[in-house]
């Protein structure tokens, strides 16, 4: 079980795999078969959840926004949702304070310290602000594989 | 089988006196039974996201920003484009 790959899904990448002509779409879709290959097991955050309904409603509809929380709340396999709490929020503050872009949202520091707390190591994003936040992205996973 | 202590709320307690009565039977083989059963439907569901997300990329959504997921927080709180 220990050997078992967690990832942790942003928001960039939900929506990359949701549109079809997305820039990252090409990146994503590969990748996510690779980590199907690897069993990965993927979980997200409420945060992020809120923010993946919120953009496709905006910038696609609202019926858009629904069937991607039905696709999210697949009878008989519910996608894992982290909670951001109280002590999560607070480990967030020092992350952001340290950050040297006003780009940075506090959700992305909230994501960090979320998969800090839980001890998730992967990101499937393509935000390189995980990557100077010490976590590694799934796309650096695969390089890292293909170099040795 | 292998003894084990669990904290249980009082409502559950009760419903588990309950139902045992109901069943003539004692509290413990309700609560293996019950046990029994809810594992089993546990182990049923898929929690590994996988599915979801291929239900995803299934979506076929087209946007008119080819740069949308990398423009999210420009249209969530207002940061300027990454992409134009």
């Amino acid at each position: 079980m220990s050997d078992t790959l967690k990832i942790f899904v942003d928001t960039d990448v939900f929506v990359a795999l949701a549109v079809e002509n997305d820039a990252n779409h090409k990146k994503a879709f590969p990748l996510l078969n690779l980590l199907q290959e690897k069993q990965a097991i993927f979980f997200t955050s409420n945060y992020v959840f809120a923010e993946s309904i919120t953009v496709i409603s905006q910038r696609e509809s609202h019926a858009a926004a629904v069937t991607f929380i039905e696709n999210m709340q697949l009878p008989g396999s519910p996608f894992q949702i982290k909670r951001v709490d109280e002590a999560v929020e607070q480990a967030a503050i020092p992350i952001f304070t340290q950050q040297t872009s006003k780009n940075t949202s506090d959700v992305d520091c909230c994501n960090i310290a979320l998969m800090r707390t839980a001890h998730l190591a992967i990101i499937f994003s393509f935000d390189k602000v995980y990557r100077q936040n010490g976590l590694m992205l799934a796309l650096d996973l695969f390089a890292k594989e293909q170099a040795a | 089988m292998i003894r084990t202590q669990v904290y249980l709320e009082d409502q559950t307690h009760k419903d588990l006196i309950q139902l045992a009565q109901q069943e003539n039977t004692s509290m413990a083989e309700v609560t293996r039974a019950l046990l029994k059963e809810g594992v089993q439907k546990r182990k049923k569901i898929d929690t590994s996201g996988i599915k979801n997300l291929f239900a995803i990329a299934n979506m076929g959504l087209v946007s008119d920003d080819p740069y949308l997921s990398e423009n999210i927080d420009h249209y969530l709180y207002g940061a300027p484009k990454k992409k134009p």
